[in-house]
Formats: C-alpha cells, sequence, structure tokens
C-alpha cells in the first residue's frame, strides 16, 4: 500500500467511527427524551425530576466529547484552520449577543429561555462556517 | 515531525529567547518547535531554514524515515 | 520584546480599565433604570456599559493579529472549547428549564462563556507547552 492510501483507509475508518458515533447518539438522544417526558409527566412532584430531565443531554455531550477529536482527525490542516476561525466568529458573536441582550433585560426587555443560546451559537457557527471559507478557500 | 532544531541552536550557543527574537516568535512557540510538539508553518520553516543557512529538510524530518 | 508581548501588555491594560469603567456605568444603568421604568430612551442607556468592552476587543483583535501562530491556533483552541462548553451547558439547561428550575436571565450567559474562555486557554496552553 502507498503512503497514501493508508491515509484514505484511516480517514475512511474514522469517518465510519464517527457516522456510528453520532447515529447511536441522535438515536439515544430521541428515545432519552421520550422516556424523561413520559417519566415527568407520571411524576409531576419528584424530588429526582431534575435528575430524569437532563438524561437526553448525556449522549449529546458524550458526542461533542468523544466525537470532536474524530471529527478533527478527518479535517486537513486548511479546514481545520477553517473551522477554529468559524467557532471563534460565533463564540465572539454569541458573546457580545449575550452581553447586549442582558444588558437589554435590565431595561426590561423579556427574558429568554437559555435553550436559545445554544441555537444562537449553532446559527452563528454556520455563518461564521460561510465567511471563513470565503476567506480562505 | 522531528527536527535538529535544538542541535542547531546549540552549535551556536544560542537560548531559546535569543532564537525567539531572531524569528520573531515567542520563546515557548520555539520550545514547542524543539520538543516535536509543534510543526512550524511553511513561512516559519523557511525563516528558520534561512537563519541556520541550510535547507529544510536538512533541519525538519518527517516521523517516519 | 516582541510585538505580540507588547499588544499582550495593552490588552491586559484594557481589560482592567474595561472592567472598572463597566462596573462603574452598570452601577448608573442600575439606578437609571430604577429611577426612571418608563422612559423610551431607557434601552439605549441600557446598552452603554458595553462602551468600555468596545476597546477591549478592538485590543484583542490588535493582540491576536501580532500572535505567533502557535499562540494563534491555541486562542482558537481555546475559543472552540468556550463554544462547545458553552453550547452543552445552555443545551442542558433548557432540559431543567422545561423540568421547572428557573429561567435565567441571560446576564448569566456571559461570564459563563468568559469562564469556559479562561479554561479552554488553560487547557490549550498544557496541550502545546
Amino acid at each position: 500500500m502507498t503512503p497514501e492510501s493508508t491515509v484514505q483507509a484511516g480517514r475512511r475508518a474514522t469517518m465510519r467511527r464517527f457516522r456510528y458515533g453520532f447515529i447511536i447518539a441522535t438515536l439515544a438522544y430521541v428515545g432519552l427524551v421520550h422516556l424523561s417526558d413520559f417519566v415527568l409527566d407520571a411524576n409531576p412532584g419528584a424530588s429526582w425530576r431534575y435528575a430524569i430531565a437532563v438524561l437526553p443531554a448525556v449522549p449529546v455531550a458524550v458526542c461533542v466529547v468523544a466525537l470532536v477529536p474524530y471529527y478533527h482527525h478527518l479535517l486537513d490542516e486548511l479546514q481545520q484552520r477553517i473551522q477554529l476561525e468559524a467557532i471563534a466568529f460565533a463564540f465572539l458573536g454569541a458573546l457580545i449577543i449575550a452581553f447586549v441582550y442582558g444588558l437589554l433585560e435590565l431595561a426590561g426587555l423579556p427574558g429568554i429561555a437559555w435553550k436559545w443560546a445554544w441555537v444562537l451559537m449553532v446559527a452563528l457557527w454556520v455563518i461564521g462556517d460561510w465567511l471563513a471559507r470565503r476567506r480562505r478557500l | 515531525m522531528k527536527n535538529t532544531l535544538r542541535e542547531l541552536r546549540a552549535e551556536r550557543g544560542w537560548t531559546q529567547a535569543d532564537l525567539s527574537e531572531q524569528l520573531g516568535v515567542s520563546r515557548q512557540t520555539i520550545n514547542a518547535i524543539e520538543t516535536g510538539k509543534y510543526d512550524p508553518s511553511l513561512p516559519l520553516a523557511f525563516r528558520i531554514a534561512a537563519l541556520f543557512g541550510r535547507p529544510i529538510e536538512a533541519i525538519f524530518h518527517p516521523d517516519g524515515s | 520584546m516582541l510585538d505580540q508581548d507588547v499588544a499582550k501588555r495593552i490588552y491586559d491594560r484594557w481589560v482592567w480599565v474595561a472592567l472598572i469603567v463597566y462596573s462603574g456605568l452598570l452601577g448608573g444603568v442600575i439606578t437609571v433604570m430604577q429611577t426612571y421604568p418608563d422612559a423610551a430612551w431607557r434601552y439605549p442607556v441600557a446598552i452603554t456599559p458595553m462602551i468600555p468592552w468596545v476597546f477591549t476587543v478592538g485590543a484583542y483583535v490588535r493582540y491576536f493579529r501580532r500572535m505567533d501562530e502557535l499562540h494563534q491556533r491555541m486562542a482558537l483552541e481555546a475559543f472552540a472549547f468556550a463554544f462547545a462548553g458553552t453550547a452543552l451547558l445552555t443545551f442542558t439547561y433548557g432540559f431543567l428549564d422545561f423540568a421547572g428550575l428557573p429561567r435565567i436571565n441571560w446576564w448569566f450567559v456571559w461570564p459563563v462563556m468568559g469562564t469556559l474562555w479562561f479554561i479552554g486557554g488553560f487547557v490549550a496552553r498544557r496541550r502545546w507547552l
């Protein structure tokens, strides 16, 4: 085998592991969302309901922590740099928006649920990815 | 990547700080390159090669060979 | 001294200046908001505490441009760490919110982000230095 094809084979194996991991995490997430919904509905006053409520976040957290290195491994050095720049853009954008909105809450704007923060971050990541690609490719 | 930066630097009697000053990068970066933790960019590798008056492949070697 | 170190010193100074001016302005804003709860101009007034931070961000951008390539890489990795951490935390809190924990103001999002950024910087330094 030439060195190139070894690298390619390694990448394919990583890609496979990445994809399986992702599918398993998604299935676990969907299953746990329904399970925790069901359990919470049946036991509205239980003291342990918070522990049940966060269960669906566990596969997502495992996915992020375990799969990010794999994902990173799949990218060449320029792609890595583009991703890092896109994420830095998203982080700073979200930081500034959260900061300004926090101040506007003082002035009386309604509070927003925290879950919108991660939606905002992912949206900014998409924009950052587009910008970084335009700059580097 | 492996490299002979530490040996070359020692030959000239330079400290990491001396080298960092001449290359315009931090001393920590010099150390990370010498210990093989960080592979320099092509422009920086060329600056290193020019400073020591040697071709790049005389300073940096791929891990495998 | 390297340009990078000079720029870092300027940036560090701006962090402290901004913290002090920000605290003062924030105190003022809270008082004004309580005194004039219905004034139409309270929204533009409320965001004035961000003004000193604009200069800090400017100083950080200059510092980033003067960083050597490894320091840039570490800075980007610190952001990525903080990004993942913040996204996970806010995602998780969404479920707790659903289960009945009180809503937390967005006020508290940016300190979380700042703390994770700090930890991310530490992790990146451990990895490369």
